[in-house]
């Protein structure tokens, strides 16, 4: 009697432990992951020998096996950044779709807006020059042909370019 | 105008082209296009070198005899439109290139290779991308050299408002993606303003010759070829914009083994397996091929035969999709070859791609502003002497 009174308490207290057991360790206990929950992790990896093919899609035995072990991980309750973990110390960060973002690897994403910011950097520059030129030789020679040196206001531009438009139109419809 | 620049341009043009070709098949990226076992990848470079070198001397000794003659007094001018415009696909250059040596460098530097995958270049270009729109919009309004910011708004406004109305009406149908509804807006706002474009053109003909509404917008386009065969094809990089936008925000995707009268679900469909047959074929060719049912509110909407090839000579498999396309969307689903397939379960991958199709739409009309832009022009030939 006094040994099924302890099996009993231990039941109970077993049962009890589970309903405070965290999620973490419930999702171990899940069934078999789904193909979906595989590639959302797989199409984020890129084996070293399919280059640029991504996992999820990639059909040779070596890349069936690396989902295989990601449900595997997947049905132990890991997290999507402990498998990806898990290939980069087994294979290098050349798995990963984006280089992380360490040493030389910064480049990858400093260069592009660098490069980009001195292109507007040298094309205002550019503009700057060019007005300068542009003003010296309206004070100096007037070039009729040129809107550049229009006397007209900056307002009636428009209109004037209209006007132009018009007028070619015209030119037009009287040569029909 | 921008001798210098364009001649840049049509350098830097050529030795791209050729260092792409260069860089899959010397084999310095695995491709199936590399010269297999081939001592040509030294020489193809040294081309490349000396050809670009060459080029760069010779645009270096005539710099000065091509310089511009430019008279641009204003930030809002169509020149200067015009080189931010440049500025922005150099930048996509810029990504695109360093994306696809960068790996190279690394292994070089480091003796570590590693992936620059999609997911780069969609953050780096999306929002340049995103920029060439807005200018597609911005740069026909304003004028050759002169063009404040007042002139510029004037042209504006008009078919800015129906553009600010848009993203409002697609938040209250539910869009909450700011990617779309920013790609959504500047879309709209491109076809706004070149439809006001042509209006402004065709109104101004007919009042002056009373034409017709079609008269007037052929005499209008025949006349003007490059000019309106611009504004259309302006016209189909917006409409390859929706289906980009589609594919890239909306796209869903999903994966499932099923055994027979089983289905999938995705974005309202409903797929159903039917069967599997497998037999050999012509060519060499050993098929297996499943017939699924597509359903939408239960309405059967038609038959799919996603299907893959294994070709015994060569012992190479090639898959050919299910796909069901409508100006909505694309169903597209596959047959895992790389999972096991037997004649009770099978395993699918199927892809939901909204508005897709407007891809290829943009694409014929392209095609077409194309052919208008550059379809010779008698008057302009008899004015040059040529007839």
């Amino acid at each position: 009697m006094k040994t099924k009174n302890i099996v009993l308490l231990i039941f109970y207290f077993l049962l009890l432990a589970a309903a405070f057991v965290p999620a973490d360790a419930a999702s171990a206990q899940q069934p078999t992951p789904s193909d979906d929950e595989v590639n959302a992790i797989a199409r984020q990896l890129y084996c070293p020998v399919c280059e640029n093919i991504p996992l999820d899609v990639c059909p040779t035995t070596a890349c069936h096996q690396w989902r295989e072990l990601i449900q595997q991980m997947l049905a132990e309750g890991k997290s999507e950044a402990e498998i990806k973990q898990y290939f980069v110390d087994y294979y290098g960060a050349r798995v990963l779709s984006e280089p992380p973002v360490t040493g030389i690897n910064w480049l990858v994403y400093i260069v592009p807006p660098v490069a980009f910011l001195a292109g507007v950097y040298l094309l205002f520059r550019a503009f700057q020059a060019w007005k300068r030129q542009a003003k010296e030789s309206e004070m100096g020679v007037d070039h009729p042909d040129s809107p550049g040196s229009n006397p007209e206001s900056s307002e009636g531009f428009r209109s004037a370019e209209d006007d132009k438009y018009v007028a070619r139109l015209e030119e037009e419809l009287k040569k029909r | 105008m921008f001798k210098q620049w364009n001649m840049l341009l049509v350098i830097l043009t050529y030795a791209l082209v050729v260092f792409g070709t260069f860089l899959t098949r010397s084999g310095v990226f695995s491709s199936v296009h590399a010269f297999s076992q081939s001592a040509i990848g030294p020489m193809f470079f040294a081309f490349i070198g000396i050809t670009f070198i060459a080029s760069v001397a010779l645009l270096i000794y005539r710099w000065k005899d091509l310089r511009a003659e430019v008279e641009m007094t204003s930030f809002f001018s169509r020149e200067a439109f015009f080189l931010l415009n440049n500025l922005l696909f150099m930048g996509v250059l810029i990504v695109c290139f360093w994306g696809v040596v960068f790996p190279l460098i690394s292994e070089l530097v480091t003796g570590q290779k590693v992936t620059v995958g999609p997911p780069f270049y969609q953050r780096a270009n999306g929002p340049l991308f995103g920029a060439l729109m807005a200018l597609m919009g911005i740069a026909p309004l304003s004028a050759w050299g002169r063009s404040t910011y007042k002139t510029l708004g004037r042209a504006l406004w008009k078919p800015s408002i129906p553009s600010v109305i848009v993203p409002v009406v697609l938040a209250i149908l539910g869009i909450r993606n700011w990617i779309a509804l920013v790609g959504f807006t500047l879309v709209a706002f491109v076809i706004f303003v070149t439809i006001h474009e042509f209006w402004r053109g065709v109104r101004t003909r007919q009042k002056k010759a009373n034409e017709n509404f079609l008269v007037a917008l052929r005499q209008l386009t025949g006349r003007n070829r490059r000019r309106y065969g611009g504004y259309l094809i302006h016209l189909s990089m917006v409409v390859m914009a929706i289906g980009i936008l589609g594919i890239e925000v909306y796209q869903t995707t999903t994966q499932k083994t099923l055994a027979v009268g089983e289905d999938i679900q995705i974005a309202g469909y409903t797929i159903r397996y039917n069967s599997l047959a497998q037999y050999p074929s012509t060519e060499g060719r050993f098929v297996t091929r499943a017939s699924m049912s597509v359903f939408r509110d239960e309405k059967f909407l038609g038959n799919l035969y996603p299907r893959y090839d294994y070709y015994t000579t060569s012992g190479q498999t090639m898959t050919v999709a299910g796909v069901r396309s409508t100006l909505a969307d694309d169903l597209y689903v596959v047959l895992v070859n790389w999972e096991k397939v037997s004649l009770s379960q099978a395993p699918f991958k199927v892809y939901h791609n909204p508005l897709i199709n407007w891809l290829w739409v943009g694409s014929l009309m392209f095609i077409f502003g194309f052919l208008v832009a550059t379809w010779p022009d008698r008057e302009e030939e008899k004015q040059q002497g040529k007839i």
